[in-house]
């Protein structure tokens, strides 16, 4: 479901990835590496918000940066620091992603526990809620392709296992990448893992 | 692009655009506003074909040099407010959503249209004001002193750089392009009665303070000091009217004490004002601190101890909504 072929990355003359290939099939891909090694650069490649300097992302059987409307249709992204503008509120915020994506945030919320903080302004917000803003985002739309970047940092144990349940079982069948250095909570349930080092794939 | 219902999108598009940074940025035409009013309520006229055969009368060199000059200043100030307003805070997650480039493109192009139209506005219904030369370049000036994401980063000396680099530059400047603007209204109104320079005075005094509270107010309130105060005192709204009130006034100081150099009224003015629309800066009301503010300022040319009076009543009920948010957002 997400075929990487070759994507290298460069910023400011400097090599963040370097031909990184490899194919996600459907259920649950651990990418661990250490800090620096390009992981969330590789995550934002495939979310479409950077594009790469040379390479091709496929997204669902479609070419990310082709056509890339197509592609985010199918695809969820959290990101690893919430970049949300501090005035809003998540209801603002989130009922803009829903008219987007033409769907109901409403269950999502309520199964994350954002209900409790919808009309608070997200600059009030503790770093724990920012991120549940930003993975409701994520999923409201149940995408074929969900892609989390230290998806459990700033979570409480009660939500960690909310998002357990959600990728084991509810949506068992799709395709997640998740970075993590959670090791305890991937092990758990990851069927495969990657694993970058310097912006190259060891494994 | 959602084809079946482009315009629903367009709309949603331009109002979260706003919601995340081109309100805010809206404050750069605070100044304009705020001089279009009072050149109104002045009938502040320069004598514009004058200036029309001094420009043909002067070398081609020298008016290419002034529209270069002029060009880079605008261009470089717009560019810095767009890219704060367009690039900032929650710009990165609205490119995972399936809109396409040229769409996302277009629509904040439409953005900055409107971003631009009180500007457009301003201008023609101005054109020939003594006051607008002045204020639209203390606007560029501030906002190019102002770093494009910088204002919410905090480092070891937060506090020193945050007064020394902008809030005394921003307060020194606004004093005196207020206190300019205020000598070129009583020249060209050939003003003589004590009454009548006060009340000029007063009225310039209280733009300056506006302007620079205005601009500054969301700095103040993030400051490390005021949160280091916030906290030390009871959350009631009277605690909160002193905390802005004492705050007001300490940041006021510059422009009260040039204020004070046409007049007293004119000082006190200067700190209610800037007490009111500190409040108003607070509570992200940015519309209703230029409106408010321009037509205080209407009111203050013609009586300004009036104003005064319902300046500390507006402060008062201000106090009482902050500290109604704050409630609301702790809980």
């Amino acid at each position: 479901m997400i075929h990487v072929e070759s994507v290298s990355k460069t910023i400011g003359g400097r090599a963040i990835l370097t031909d990184v290939s490899f194919r996600v099939a459907p259920g649950i891909t651990a990418l661990l590496g250490p800090n620096g090694a390009g992981k969330s650069t590789l995550l934002r490649i495939l979310s479409g918000i950077w594009h790469p300097t040379s390479g091709r992302v496929t997204i669902a059987n479609i070419e990310l940066h082709r056509d890339a409307v197509e592609a985010k249709r199918r695809l969820g992204y959290q990101p690893e620091f919430p970049d949300l503008h501090p005035a809003l509120t998540p209801r603002r915020y989130l009922d803009f992603v829903a008219s987007v994506r033409r769907c109901d945030r409403r269950a999502t919320c309520a199964k994350f526990g954002v209900d409790e903080f919808l009309d608070v302004a997200i600059g009030k917000l503790s770093q724990g809620q920012k991120r549940l803003v930003t993975l409701v985002a994520a999923v409201m739309h149940d995408p074929e392709v969900l892609l989390l970047d230290e998806p459990t940092n700033s979570l409480d144990p009660q939500r960690v296992e909310i998002l357990r349940t959600m990728l084991t079982e509810e949506r068992r069948g799709k395709t997640h990448l998740i970075s993590t250095h959670q090791l305890d909570f991937i092990g758990a349930i990851a069927d495969v893992t990657l694993t970058l080092s310097g912006g190259r794939l060891v494994t | 692009m959602i084809a079946s219902a482009p315009m629903t999108l367009a709309l949603r598009w331009l109002s979260m655009r706003y919601a995340t940074g081109l309100r805010t940025a809206m404050s750069a035409w605070t100044p304009l506003l705020i001089a279009a009013v009072a050149a109104a309520g002045l009938e502040v006229k320069i004598d514009v074909r004058s200036y029309i055969r001094a420009w043909d009368a002067a070398p081609a060199s020298t008016r290419m040099l002034i529209l270069l000059g002029a060009t880079i200043v605008i261009v470089a100030a717009t560019r810095r407010i767009l890219r704060s307003a367009l690039h900032g805070e929650g710009s990165e997650l609205l490119k995972v959503l399936p809109i396409a480039a040229h769409t996302r493109f277009g629509l904040d192009v439409l953005a900055v249209l409107i971003f631009l139209i009180p500007l457009i506005i301003v201008s023609v219904v101005i054109i020939g004001a003594w006051t607008v030369p002045l204020m639209l370049a203390s606007a560029m000036i501030i906002v190019l002193w102002q770093p494009a994401t910088g204002n919410r980063q905090r480092h070891s000396n937060y506090e020193l750089h945050w007064f020394a680099n902008r809030r005394l530059l921003a307060t020194s400047i606004g004093a005196l392009l207020a206190i300019g603007a205020a000598k070129l209204a009583i020249m060209n109104n050939s003003v003589h009665s004590p009454s009548a320079f006060a009340r000029i005075a007063s009225l310039f005094a209280a733009l300056g303070a506006m302007f620079i509270a205005f601009e500054t107010g969301h700095l103040d309130a993030e400051a490390r000091p005021w949160r280091r105060l916030e906290r030390s005192l009871p959350r009631t709204a009277l605690a909160s009217l002193v905390r802005t009130t004492a705050i007001a006034t300490l940041f006021a100081l510059p422009v009260a004490l040039v204020a004070l150099a046409l007049s007293p009224v004119a000082a006190l003015l200067a700190i209610v004002a800037h007490a009111m629309l500190f409040l108003l800066a607070r509570l992200e009301s940015q519309g209703a601190v230029a409106w408010a503010g321009s037509f205080a300022a209407l009111i203050a040319a013609f009586q300004p101890l009036v104003v005064i009076v319902a300046m500390v009543i507006a402060m008062v009920i201000l106090a009482r909504a902050l500290e109604a948010r704050e409630r609301t957002c702790d809980a």
